[in-house]
């Protein structure tokens, strides 16, 4: 177990089998290799992505297939060299969320997925360059679902 | 920063793997070839700038709770 420090979620005693290395950094983060990969739950599209770093760094993390299983991306594997993925190495598919103070207006950035590899223990941001595809700040939760809630509240 | 002139067609070899042709020029529009290893990460400046502005703006927005939609 390593311990994590985290300014957001305290500090946390992490298993090594969920410390990832980066080893391009994230966009706009390059300097920050090692993050702890924290789910919410076992089966929960949630999860937390804690740098080792730098305790305030923390994003929340969500599995989009959960919301839009009709997505789908290439990544060219070659140049993200590090990452071993292989048909039998299945990798974990995460999506940067946003959460402002009411969480149904959550968005999370379908444009850039990070790709873990549990084998390896590596990850890495991948952008689509397809133009327009998906969008950097797609809606969990549509207006209409969110007004069907506050009903039923 | 080093500035030079090419015209169509010709190229700059840049640390002797990185291959950069000057496709088209077309108006305002300049079309770029771009041979290089795979491993080598290539994208659109403002791209890559978008997607980091994201991340910047996604670690510092988390205000509400994950937990309230964990059984979701």
């Amino acid at each position: 177990m390593i311990k994590v420090e985290s300014t957001r979620l305290g500090e946390l005693k992490i298993g090594a089998n969920n410390i990832y290395t980066f080893k391009n950094g994230l966009p706009g983060f390059e300097d920050e290799k090692k993050f702890a990969l924290i789910p919410l739950e076992d089966d929960s599209p949630f999860a937390y992505l804690q740098s080792l770093q730098t305790p305030e760094l923390t994003f929340a993390l969500v599995n989009p297939f959960q919301y839009f299983p009709d997505y789908e991306f290439k990544a060219d594997l070659e140049e993200h060299s590090n990452l071993e993925i292989s048909p039998e190495n299945k990798p974990y598919i995460y999506t940067i969320a946003n959460i402002p103070k009411n969480i149904r207006d959550m968005t999370i950035n379908l444009a850039a997925p990070i790709v873990f590899d549990p084998e390896s223990c590596t990850a890495a941001q991948i952008i689509i360059q397809t133009e327009h595809k998906y969008d950097r700040k797609q809606r969990l939760f549509t207006e209409e679902e969110n007004a069907g809630e506050k009903s039923e509240a | 920063m080093l500035v030079l002139s090419r015209k169509t067609g010709q190229s700059i070899i840049i640390n002797d793997n990185i291959v950069i042709t000057i496709a088209e020029v077309r108006n305002e529009t300049v079309r770029v070839a771009i041979e290089a290893p795979r491993e080598i990460k290539i994208y659109r400046k403002e791209i890559y700038e978008e997607i980091s502005r994201e991340n910047k703006m996604a670690a510092t927005n988390i205000d509400g709770d994950l937990a309230l939609l964990k059984n979701k």
